[in-house]
């Protein structure tokens, strides 16, 4: 993980986050040997996505989906994959749908970035690429099948295994595994927060950091923040204090320059309160990145 | 003789839509207070559920919070599916549903009758049918609980995916095991074709149904739920925001609220399940639980014509046995609406006819008894409406 969060950082230095532009690499299916390819010729996009997944779109469109295209792998036993490649906008966008749909109890796999396996279903995502695998066979056999297309198919994109950087910056301490996420917006039911990291830690905490343009944006999220709770702070571009929410609870936040952390249903938690001062530290160099820029 | 066409009708009409009025709505519903508002509520088809005019779709809302704060506001029917977010947020529910008295709380789920893909299945009807009672199995336990009160087919697309045997035997079971209440299907395309199909199947309570001011075939789903709505089905409207935006670049947002508003106009529709994720998305929206009265505002927003949604007859049956002559106000009403509202003439006829309504059905009446709540100048509509019944049914179109 820390080589990727070096990773990160050196991208940071090059491109703010919020203006790393979208991958518009070809979606493709390869072909594999022994199985019949069959790509289907229709493409979903946001204007039809509810066609094929009703509801479930909603997401899928909160985390700027771009286009959806589907194959089928058969097989001479008749063993038949079907493949859906969701192409969002960023890495971060397929990490978030990815991980709002990962359950933490699933078997795990090291399939482009991060893969998942249950019964007759396996998803993974890879740069801005949300792969999601499934079959109606059951057995070892199909198991072993989802996972070698799935390999085929992550190589074939060939995005590499790069988890979002931001992740990075989390404290191992207490954390707990597949419990990360990313919010593309309304983080914790508040219009006027964006997006955000989070991560959960033993004691049923969460940490959580808000990436702003600048520093400016930032602290017009704490305005408005505060005006939301009535509270009577006038806050610093560096400074912490607590947010009484009649909603969420309290709020533990720091604001250094072009970012907010705070911990969620972890006020009196001193690991807790540890682990956020390890947060800020781990962020820091993110933040004079952003603001040399 | 031509075909009498919606143009040729308005222009031999003495009425014409001009003289159409907005006026506040009389809704066939009740209220309850909760906090000291009182809410709309009404009452779900058959089921004897009452059930307020706002619920929450959960499908995006990961914060258990905001599902609190709703059940604060009054809401009471929140509605998820085995699919969405891939089974987490079933799971999210079933969490923060634990520690609530069960019947306070009204659980709508949907579970899909077979693969994602819409197409052929080479799977036997019992293995459907166990395939979907399978998946309905793990969503209880998702949302811990013994049974639903609602579980839907979700996203039956045509006559014959309502019709599914194997997915028809499936909800029954699970109605007959006790592990929902009440059962049903979702729909978002082909609405009235589907909505008839339930009709005819018998054995369906709900539909969740797409309805929003800018479908070209409003009038149909509309006209297709006041003919369930009498079979005892009851609706939920999803989808209210019409893809969330007027325009195709996205610059103007649809305005929420007199979305709802709008749709609940219709008094078949007892409830919407809009998807808020935020606190004050849901603040705005249960605003509508307390007033349902579309403003000349909301109108403009909405980009319909105050001439049009006049026309409106809002179903509330006030006017019911007012007529000396015993004539079926509303359905007469409603007749004027199809055809000046949407240029539905054979819709229009047929409306009359159902009702037995004949030609000149006021004659011999020396004024008219019937004060219609909305300001309608319901014999003067009688009047032009049931010229109709002189033309043939197939000169209209």
């Amino acid at each position: 993980m820390k080589t990727r969060f070096v990773f990160y950082l050196f991208i940071s230095a090059a491109v703010p986050l919020f203006l790393i532009a979208a991958d518009t690499g070809e979606t493709g299916f390869p072909k594999l040997k022994g199985w019949k390819l069959t790509v289907s010729p229709d493409v979903y996009t946001p204007e039809n996505l509810w066609d094929l997944i009703d509801g479930a779109a909603e997401s899928y469109l909160s985390y700027d989906f771009i286009d959806l295209h589907l194959a089928d792998y058969e097989n001479k036993g008749g063993t038949v994959i079907h493949v859906e490649i969701y192409r969002h906008n960023t890495l971060d966008d397929a990490f978030g749908i990815y991980s709002s749909e990962r359950n933490p109890g699933s078997e795990f796999l090291d399939i482009g970035v991060q893969g998942y396996r249950d019964e007759g279903v396996l998803n993974f995502f890879t740069g801005p690429f949300y792969i999601k695998l499934y079959s109606t066979g059951s057995g070892k056999e199909v198991q072993e099948s989802l996972g070698s297309v799935a390999r085929a198919v992550s190589g074939h994109l060939g995005r590499g295994n790069d988890w979002p950087g931001m992740l990075g910056a989390f404290p191992p301490e207490g954390k707990l595994e597949n419990r990360d996420h990313f919010v593309r917006e309304n983080f914790i039911g508040l219009n006027f927060l964006h997006s955000a990291f989070t991560a959960e830690y033993e004691g049923n905490y969460k940490l959580f950091v808000i990436v702003g343009r600048d520093s400016d944006e930032i602290m017009e999220m704490a305005a408005a923040y505060l005006q939301f709770t009535k509270q009577d702070i006038d806050p610093a571009k560096e400074s912490s204090f607590i947010i009484k929410d009649r909603y969420n609870g309290d709020i533990p936040v720091v604001l250094k320059g072009s970012f907010m952390a705070g911990i969620i249903d972890g006020a009196g938690n001193a690991d807790a309160h540890r682990n956020l001062d390890a947060l800020v530290r781990n962020l820091e160099p993110l933040v004079r990145n952003l603001v040399d820029l | 003789m031509k075909n009498l066409d919606r143009r040729n009708f308005l222009k031999s009409s003495i009425l014409g839509a001009g003289a159409a009025v907005l006026a506040k709505p009389a809704i066939a519903a009740t209220r309850r207070t909760v906090s000291g508002s009182e809410i709309i509520t009404r009452k779900l088809g058959n089921t004897g559920l009452e059930i307020p005019v706002l619920s929450m779709g959960v499908m995006r809302a990961d914060n258990p919070n905001i599902v609190k704060a709703a059940m604060d506001a009054g809401i009471t029917l929140f509605d998820t599916a085995h699919g969405y977010q891939r089974g987490e947020n079933e799971v999210m529910l079933g969490n923060l549903f634990k520690d609530y008295k069960r019947d306070s709380i009204i659980i709508q789920t949907k579970v899909p009758p077979g693969d994602r893909r819409n197409e052929p299945s080479d799977k036997s009807d019992s293995e459907i049918r166990q395939a979907f009672l399978e998946k309905f199995e793990i969503s209880l336990g998702r949302l811990k609980t013994d049974y639903v009160d609602i579980l839907l087919q979700h996203g039956a697309g045509n006559r014959e995916a309502v019709l599914k045997e194997p997915v028809m035997d499936a909800l029954l079971q699970a109605k007959k095991d006790g592990k929902t209440r009440f059962i049903g299907l979702s729909t978002h395309s082909s609405e009235p074709e589907v909505i008839r199909a339930a009709i005819e199947a018998g054995i369906y309570d709900v539909i969740t149904v797409a309805y929003n001011f800018k479908q070209d075939h409003r009038a149909e789903i509309s006209s297709a739920m006041a003919d369930a709505a009498k079979a005892g089905i009851g609706f939920i409207g999803m989808k209210t925001m019409a893809g969330g935006f007027m325009d195709q670049e996205k610059t103007r947002p649809v305005n929420a609220k007199a979305a709802l508003k709008w749709a609940l106009q219709d008094p078949h529709l007892t409830t919407c399940i809009p998807g808020f994720t935020a606190f004050d998305q849901l603040q705005l929206d249960t605003d509508i639980m307390t007033d349902l009265e579309l403003t000349p505002e909301e109108l403009q927003e909405l980009e319909i014509s105050s001439e049009v949604i006049g026309l409106y007859c809002q179903g509330c049956l006030i006017c019911t046995g007012q007529c000396s002559k015993g004539l079926p106000i509303p359905e007469i009403m409603r007749s004027y609406m199809y055809a000046y509202g949407y240029g539905e003439m054979q819709k229009a006829r047929e409306t009359l006819d159902e009702y037995g309504v004949q030609e000149n059905p006021c004659a011999g009446c020396t004024g008219c008894t019937v004060k219609c709540t909305k300001g309608f100048p319901v014999a003067e509509r009688i009047a032009d409406i049931s010229r109709i019944k002189n033309v043939p049914f197939d000169f209209l179109t």
